[in-house]
């Protein structure tokens, strides 16, 4: 109450007829007409605001940018697990912490054997490498061979069976091509390499710590055992 | 104001959902680690099982590091889904390679019909430190 009497006072003190006068005159102008140009604008904007679709259209851009968010964060979620699952060729590459695991693509229309019906073995070992361990079950063949500190591991594996567990630590993949038109997919650490492919009926894997071509070599010479 | 309120929760709702359907899917068969230690010794593990009949045939392949790994002591269970999550082991086996690459394999007859698989633990040592490493092989039915 107080404050409403000082206001009083206050404008009491700042009127006077002058500031009256003025007032009064422009009481007394025309009223304001708008230009047709805005008057078009205006009516296209009342029509456009009856249509049914004037809030879809409106909102369109904060649609747009909510599932674009929301794209965002559904991909940081997925990426902040400890497992990220990609298919990397013909392989699902499934990503954890401490090692990577590795399994075949099986196609659903493809028809593959449930089993290992028929072995195949590398060619063209170089000399002097000998047998020293060999373990099979139905859909899996594993054989080693070694020569002084050298070693060659062939696996053989039917497409449902694979599943590999590889170091990721300091471990290179990658992806050779060759002339055969077979893709291999390269995982190797230091001097050692681990050589997977897929030959449409069976996964096989050359594990060695030969040279990286010399390995490559290998992999190519596999051919069905006689 | 209520409108921005229930927007962020169902951000941060839809965040977590992701997060836990993916990681229920990698541990769905054991307990999560914790705390998972980085692979000092061991370079590549596998493990296979196959049925002929009754008869299951259990494969592990355990591939060491040859500057590093003096022994690697291998287990391998063989265990059945029983639902839930939950495996029950009906059979296990025991060897010690003193090499870096071990292959071991095993057979068991008369295993009861059902869903087995087969889970692999590899001690391997480098000197007299070593590391346990646990892997599964897919799942094979008899």
């Amino acid at each position: 109450m107080q404050c409403n009497e000082k206001f009083l006072r206050a404008l009491e003190e700042v009127y006077d007829e002058q500031f009256d006068e003025y007032m009064s005159s422009i009481e007394n102008r025309q009223p304001h007409e708008f230009s047709a140009q805005h008057e078009k604008k205006m009516e296209k904007l009342i029509k456009l605001r009856e249509k049914p679709y004037y809030r879809f259209v409106c909102t369109a851009g904060r649609r747009a940018a909510c599932i674009i968010i929301a794209v965002i964060i559904f991909a940081a979620a997925a990426m902040s697990v400890k497992a990220v699952r990609k298919a990397v060729f013909r392989f699902f590459t499934s990503i954890f912490s401490n090692h990577i695991v590795v399994s075949a693509c099986c196609d659903p229309d493809a028809e593959t054997p449930g089993k290992v019906l028929e072995e195949y073995c590398i060619t063209d070992l170089p000399e002097g490498f000998e047998l020293t361990q060999s373990g099979r079950t139905d859909d899996s063949v594993t054989i080693v061979y070694n020569r002084s500190d050298k070693y060659v591991m062939f696996e053989q594996c039917t497409k449902q069976a694979f599943r590999m567990y590889i170091d990721n630590e300091y471990t290179k993949s990658e992806e050779c091509c060759a002339a055969n038109g077979v893709k291999y997919s390269v995982y190797s650490k230091d001097a050692s390499s681990t050589i997977i492919w897929d030959n449409g009926t069976y996964i096989f894997g050359v594990t060695s710590n030969l040279d990286k071509n010399d390995a490559l070599e290998l992999c190519k010479s596999t051919k069905l055992k006689k | 104001m209520k409108k921005r309120i229930l927007s962020a929760l169902t951000m941060v709702v839809m965040m977590f959902a992701c997060s836990i359907t993916a990681y229920a899917d990698v541990y769905k068969q054991d307990p999560p680690d914790p705390n998972p230690t980085r692979y000092s010794y061991t370079l590549s593990l596998s493990s296979n099982l196959s049925f002929s009949g009754h008869t299951a045939t259990c494969k592990s392949v355990v591939r060491g590091d040859p500057n590093l790994v003096t022994k690697i002591e291998l287990t391998q269970c063989l265990e059945e889904d029983i639902g839930g999550g939950w495996w029950y082991r009906i059979a296990s086996w025991n060897k010690t390679f003193y090499n870096f690459i071990a292959v071991y394999t095993t057979t068991k007859s008369n295993v009861p019909s059902g869903t087995y698989h087969v889970r692999t633990i590899a001690k391997v040592y480098s000197g007299s430190n070593f590391e346990n490493i646990a892997i599964y092989s897919v799942t094979a039915s008899c």
